[in-house]
């Protein structure tokens, strides 16, 4: 049983919401192909999920939280099953349009942690506060921020003294 | 050292350059979505069908009579007669006659 007022939102929702959704996901995994999974299994969660909803309002939080849960669900799957390990870095930009120190803390956002690196992402790119990082990905305040902290010390150790002389263009 | 600024920008770079096309579009997910949701519904209509079978054939199973719990019975009295029929006389078998009684 198919509710058409709920595919027209659905759909509405999709058109508006997909490629930043995509972003997002890429940010968090570093490659183009598992984001566009994640995209996927975020809005058909989504779509399953949507004749239950209460509220209809705000579905981009809503989703948001989904793909970084799946994420990290994934995360975890792949780290117990010990499937596709690699230690190819993250995809890189096709074009040159990244400049070298941005490209070298591209490659180093690979080797952060995975929930650190959704806090930097949520904070940093979504530009969520901690409450709503925290309620994101259902952990409490205080652990969004040591986990950011974590992060941004675990960028500057991977990447070490040497990019702080690299100029940075913002 | 890393600032939260240089963080910001790499991933203001990396959006704004060109990103590839999306494979998938609404229609995809919807029709997906419905398919899962009708399987759903089939799983859930032969699980309570399958259900409900096993109920009734438990019912059936704990109502027969060996499988019903004996009861605080008391046995009927034998049966009395009421009136005594003298068989018939058959000439073919004589009453026998015992000595010395008429």
């Amino acid at each position: 049983m198919t509710d058409p007022i709920w595919d027209a939102e659905f759909s509405a929702c999709f058109d508006r919401c997909a490629s930043g959704m995509r972003f997002t996901a890429y940010l968090l995994c570093g490659d183009w192909h598992e984001a566009e999974d994640l995209m996927q299994a975020a809005f058909l969660k989504l779509y399953l999920a949507g004749p239950r909803l209460a509220r209809r309002e705000g579905l981009e939080p809503y989703l948001r939280r989904i793909v970084v849960r799946t994420f990290l669900a994934e995360r975890r799957r792949v780290r117990w099953r010990r499937e596709r390990v690699t230690d190819a870095p993250p995809e890189l930009p096709q074009d040159s349009a990244l400049s070298e120190d941005k490209l070298i803390l591209w490659q180093a956002l690979a080797a952060v942690p995975a929930r650190q690196r959704a806090v930097l992402v949520l904070r940093y790119w979504n530009d969520l506060s901690v409450e709503e990082t925290a309620a994101a990905l259902k952990c409490s305040t205080g652990n969004v921020k040591s986990q950011g902290s974590r992060g941004l010390a675990a960028l500057r150790r991977i990447l070490g003294p040497d990019f702080a002389d690299m100029p940075v263009e913002v | 050292m890393v600032r939260e600024e240089d963080v910001r920008a790499t991933f203001a770079v990396l959006n704004a350059r060109s990103a590839p096309p999306l494979a998938v579009n609404a229609e995809d997910v919807v029709a997906y979505g419905s398919r899962i949701r009708k399987r759903r519904k089939r799983t859930l209509a032969a699980a309570s069908t399958g259900l409900a079978v096993a109920v009734v054939l438990a019912g059936v199973f704990l109502g027969l009579p060996e499988h019903r719990a004996p009861t605080n019975t008391t046995p009927a009295r034998a049966p009395e007669p009421t009136s005594i029929v003298e068989p018939p006389h058959d000439p073919a078998y004589p009453e026998p006659v015992i000595p010395g009684q008429r």
